[in-house]
């Protein structure tokens, strides 16, 4: 591939991002705008909350326990040269914090949870349960969309928090056991650069991240063609595009951050 | 009506009338149109030009869920592959309409359901999933589900496709008899003539999107028109 070609495919494909973001806005604000004038059913935004949020517990637990243990022990290994073992607390915490907290567990729950979301209800689509929900006077934007954008807004800011505390307690572990810190001095060093703003702005993030996989995984569902195949291009299409557009999303809400001062 | 997907022209200029209280089967070959038809008369479709009048109001002029929610109360839709929830049990998928739409209580809920299942000669699977249920048995509870709100019009999409003979006739006598009990209207598509001949008063074959021929189940049953007798008679 010639570089003139490369630079035309890559063009093309980021104007196909940028056209299915637009479309995907245009879907979400559909769907909050029907959600809000009638209303989500609540049973079923709380079993949501369950499938979304209480199911991927253990998964976000787990890998943001291990990013916690491994960013201690890299950046330990750089802090020990000049005798400041200390300052691990610094980085671990600013870093699950405003960074890795937020988008690892973003990217956790896009593959978990908008690859489910796109598979149930493209699987709803090709077996026609869309249509019967629409000719029974049920209107799925708000029972199927709207009810799983809620349940993500809801459980994706909760499992941030966890995976921020779970994160921070992975490097206390390396910290205290191999960088000779005391589990007090890295309490105390967390607490003093690590701020309410640092927390919330990643948080903040967060809000946006689960509108993206929420949305990207019912707008793909919502439009499967194809019979079971379609199902799984959707599922496929759904993890690959909201990982993406988290990133996209990231850099642009990280400079905003920056400018507001966060 | 017309209707066409891209070059496929699929509705010619199809014009039909469905009397109140009767059951209007309507017979025709695969990719006719019958399908793409009963969706219009529901709104999964629009149609390209023409009126879909129910009861003198033009539905495909509707634009939004509003509009078109008066007639979905009123118009039960049993889908080809019966459409049910498969995250459901049977008892909830037939409850589900109940719940959204009435101000029964649980206990008032779960009696209906008991009724309905007990109308289809189903009583005791209210715990089943779908999954759980042969073919027709789950046509029958998608027919429990579509009648549960008691709605004046029922449309049936090609009700007894995949089942063998025996269970399509209890299908089809499902259907006579909710037509002859409650006296709601019925439109069956379908391109099995042995459900036509048990449930139809009136009969209207489809050909190249237009209808071919239409009248009484005797008229149609001595029909000289070729394409008709071939497809009834083979």
């Amino acid at each position: 591939m010639t570089w003139t070609a490369f630079v035309g495919a890559l063009g093309r494909r980021l104007l196909e991002l940028a056209a299915f973001a637009g479309a995907l806005v245009g879907f979400v604000g559909s769907s909050l705008r029907v959600s809000v004038r009638h209303g989500l059913p609540v049973r079923v935004v709380i079993q949501q909350v369950y499938d979304i949020g209480y199911k991927s517990f253990p998964l976000i637990a787990i890998s943001s326990f291990a990013i916690g243990v491994v960013m201690a022990l890299q950046t330990m290994t750089l802090l020990k040269k000049f005798g400041v073992t200390q300052y691990v607390a610094m980085g671990v915490g600013l870093g699950m914090t405003r960074e890795l907290g937020p988008v690892i567990t973003a990217l956790m729950v896009a593959g978990r949870v908008g690859s489910g979301i796109s598979a149930e209800l493209g699987s709803m689509r090709v077996t026609r349960q869309i249509d019967a929900l629409r000719v029974l006077a049920v209107d799925p934007e708000r029972y199927l969309v709207g009810t799983r954008i809620a349940a993500c807004v809801i459980s994706l800011p909760l499992l941030t928090a966890i995976a921020d505390l779970l994160g921070i307690l992975g490097g206390a572990l390396v910290a205290t056991t191999l960088g000779g810190v005391t589990p007090q001095g890295y309490l105390e060093t967390t607490l003093y650069y690590v701020t309410l703003k640092d927390l919330l702005g990643g948080l903040g993030k967060t809000v946006f991240f689960a509108l993206i996989i929420s949305g990207t995984g019912a707008y793909y569902g919502f439009h499967t063609e194809g019979g079971t195949s379609g199902v799984g291009r959707s599922t496929t299409a759904t993890v690959v595009v909201s990982s993406l557009l988290i990133f996209v999303a990231d850099v642009f809400m990280t400079q905003l951050l920056v400018v507001l001062g966060y | 009506m017309h209707k066409s997907f891209d070059d496929n022209l699929v509705l010619r200029g199809l014009d039909l009338a469905v009397d109140r209280g009767s059951t209007m089967v309507i017979l025709g070959s695969s990719g006719s149109g019958k399908s793409v038809l009963v969706s219009m008369l529901v709104g999964l479709l629009t149609p390209d030009r023409g009126e879909v009048l129910v009861d003198g109001a033009d539905v495909a002029r509707f634009e939004t869920q509003e509009e078109w929610r008066p007639i979905w109360l009123r118009t039960g839709f049993l889908f080809q592959g019966s459409a049910l929830f498969d995250s459901m049990t049977v008892g909830d998928n037939i409850a589900f309409p109940l719940r959204q739409h009435t101000d029964l209580d649980e206990a008032a809920v779960r009696e209906r359901v008991a009724r309905v299942l007990s109308w289809i000669d189903l009583e005791g699977i209210e715990e089943k999933m779908p999954s759980e249920l042969s073919g027709g048995m789950q046509k029958r509870v998608g027919l429990a589900r579509t009648i549960a709100l008691e709605p004046e019009i029922v449309i049936y999409d090609e009700p007894t496709t995949g089942l063998d003979p025996l269970t399509s006739d209890t299908i089809g006598e499902l259907i006579l008899r909710l037509q002859k009990e409650r006296g709601v209207t019925s439109i069956v598509v379908t391109h099995d003539v042995r459900c036509a001949f048990l449930v139809a008063n009136r009969v209207a074959m489809l050909d190249e999107g237009k209808v071919l021929v239409e009248g009484s189940l005797d008229e149609i049953k001595d029909s000289p028109v070729p394409k008709l007798r071939a497809f009834l008679y083979g």
